[in-house]
């Protein structure tokens, strides 16, 4: 091997070494091939359609022919030839396939410092009611009056500080942003010996940070702190619904981090580990794999995502001593998010195509909306929420976008819609901004959204 | 329950393309860096090489031949972007400015890359599935779509041109240029 040859191996390799291989979400990419599928499919009904009138046209226009030969003898002899040339051109099934539409592509925005005011906000549209705001990859904060749209920092699972001045951030470490301007405060490595990535994070209410690692490591750090303590593991795998888990979190009092896998793994704010018996669950089949858990505001309850083999996940709510007892939510197969009403009365349970709220003292279930392709809802208190939605580019909101009139959605088919689209969205703990991940998709702009009446 | 039974084929077969999705994408990803010299971009290349994959099940129902289709298609795509003015904009931003997002590469990969955008990118490509992948000539010709003698013939020239384009500049200490 001559000395180019060496040189050329090892550089290459050491250059391809340096690339981020983090995968983005598999769920956009399969949406996106589905949705061309489909157009594929609509192309090719359309090109037979199309040879279908262009046959019912020349057997018409022949027709006409043959009976105006008939009254015309002296032209008959060339009129016999068309006829007999159009009825017999015309192809009985199309013999070229037809090219599917030219593949979308949208520029890729432009990396902005961090931190930004919104690059492009206007949008027209005919409609009277508000617009939206499209918003590039990263993670953005917003006020819930619409105003004060910013770039924070990049993608990554985060989680606001119990005051709502900071929020933690993982990218190949954990960044302490300021909230404001997203200027960075500190760094803590998220997994010193490992290098694995962060699976989920949250920060508790008494300022402890707890984040599991894709390889089922639990750590603790508080925002000070150059490194994570670590805790202990959880069994995998982490995170089954992909960028729709929305990870692990602390209860409301800061006393319980509840960390997903198989089953449900819960530890108290010293990491030590607190006894669950989801394996005694009431429920008509076992747990299975756990993701997306979410705390009840009195902190007696825990509801999340349970999916047992192949089954679509279903939300499980649990309780009492060890947490043993638990109750499935009727009527729920492949529910995307649970968020608690304010009051801690109902679960609100987000499936693909509706809301529905499950009053879990009674056990019964509500359909609140039906919408497409939902992908999250956060509740705003006092029955109101603000939704995403899965697949969706982006949007947010206007000054005169009022939160508070009621339920929010896109009104373009989401799978269809590519861009940007939301994977999380969490409320700032005095309630006034929202933090959102803005996840790229590369692919055509969407319509404008609006808040629906 | 019924709804769960009459998902699931769906759901395990989703979940066999999300098991290739995870699997190739690292070094698709790579790859696509290493022909582009740019990370959105060969962010944006692999993404696309999915969706256009996945959109054709038929075509990947060998898992074997899953990883070389992809090469393949991530190549092929390589090719048509570099066809686009957009590449040559992005090359000059690059070289301009340092972007925010930026792969960190040390000197040296900043010099191959720099070396390898000299490159035809039939040759660019022939030396990064060579000396990178260490792929066969028969493989190689797969992924570039031409004859094992192409092939060869890619090589040497971008080899002839390299030599050229890595080779220390004059007066430099011939130890002074390389890392150890």
């Amino acid at each position: 091997m001559s000395d180019i040859e060496r040189r050329l191996r090892e550089d290459l390799s050491a250059t391809a070494g340096a690339v981020d291989t983090l995968a983005p979400p598999f769920e956009p990419v399969l949406a996106e091939s589905t949705a061309r599928r489909e157009q594929r499919r609509s192309a090719a009904g359309a090109g037979a359609g199309l040879v279908l009138l262009v046959a019912v046209t020349l057997t018409i226009v022949a027709t006409n022919a043959r009976e105006k030969t008939e009254a015309d003898p002296e032209r008959s002899g060339t009129a016999r030839l068309a006829v007999d040339s159009a009825t017999t051109t015309i192809p009985p099934t199309p013999t070229t396939r037809p090219r599917p539409a030219p593949s979308p592509t949208t520029p890729r925005p432009q990396p902005i410092p961090s931190p930004t005011t919104v690059p492009e906000t206007t949008t027209t549209t005919t409609d009277p009611r508000p617009l939206a705001q499209r918003v590039p990859k990263g993670l953005w904060v917003v006020g819930l009056d619409g105003r004060n749209l910013r770039r924070v920092g990049e993608v990554g699972r985060y989680a606001w500080s119990p005051d709502g001045s900071r929020l933690a951030v993982a990218t190949d470490r954990i960044s302490i942003l300021s909230a404001v301007d997203g200027r960075s405060l500190s760094t803590i490595e998220s997994a010193p010996t490992s290098g694995a990535k962060v699976s989920c994070l949250d920060w508790s209410s008494t300022g402890q940070l707890g984040w599991i690692t894709t390889d089922g490591a639990v750590r603790y750090a508080s925002a000070s702190d150059r490194a994570g303590t670590f805790v202990g593991t959880v069994p995998g795998p982490l995170d089954p619904l992909g960028y729709l888990a929305d990870g692990c979190r602390w209860s409301p009092d800061g006393s319980l981090f509840a960390a997903p896998g198989d089953g449900l793994t819960l530890f108290d704010a010293a990491g030590r580990r607190v006894p669950v018996h989801t394996d005694d669950a009431e429920a008509d089949q076992p747990i299975g794999r756990t993701t997306s858990p979410v705390w009840a505001p009195d902190g007696r309850s825990i509801a999340l995502l349970g999916q047992a083999d192949t089954v679509a996940p279903k939300a499980v709510v649990l309780s009492g001593e060890d947490w043993a007892h638990a109750v499935t939510v009727p009527g729920t197969n492949g529910v995307l998010r649970l968020a608690w009403a304010t009051d801690g009365r109902k679960l609100f349970v987000t499936e693909e195509s509706r809301v529905s709220s499950f009053d879990v003292a009674r056990g019964t279930s509500t359909v609140e909306a039906t919408t497409c392709c939902l992908g999250g809802l956060t509740p705003l208190g006092g029955g109101d929420f603000v939704t995403f939605g899965q697949g969706d580019a982006v949007r947010f909101v206007s000054s005169s976008w009022q939160p508070r009139g009621g339920l929010l959605t896109a009104d373009a088919p989401a799978n269809r819609c590519e861009g940007t689209f939301f994977a999380t969205v969490r409320l700032a703990p005095d309630g006034r901004e929202l933090a959102v991940e803005a996840q790229p998709m590369a692919g055509v702009q969407c319509p404008d959204v609006r808040p629906s009446p | 329950m019924k709804l769960g039974v009459e998902l699931a084929p769906r759901v395990a077969a989703t979940d066999d393309l999300r098991g290739r999705y995870l699997e190739e994408y690292p070094a698709s990803v790579r790859l696509a860096y290493l022909l582009t010299g740019d990370r959105a971009s060969a962010e944006d290349l692999v993404q696309e090489a999915f969706v256009r994959i996945f959109s054709k099940p038929r075509r990947i129902q060998d898992p074997q031949a899953f990883p070389a289709y992809v090469r393949r298609t991530i190549t092929n795509l390589a090719f048509s972007r570099a066809r686009s003015s957009r590449r040559e904009r992005l090359r000059e931003e690059r070289v301009s400015i340092s972007v925010d997002g930026e792969v960190p590469v040390d000197a040296d990969s900043r010099e191959l890359l720099q070396a390898l955008d000299v490159l035809p990118d039939r040759q660019r490509a022939a030396i990064v599935l060579r000396y990178w992948l260490d792929l066969s000539e028969r493989e190689m010709a797969d992924a570039l779509r031409c004859r094992p003698g192409t092939v060869k013939s890619l090589l040497s020239r971008a080899l002839e041109t390299l030599r050229t384009e890595l080779a220390p500049e004059p007066g430099c200490d011939a130890g002074g240029g390389r890392r150890s």
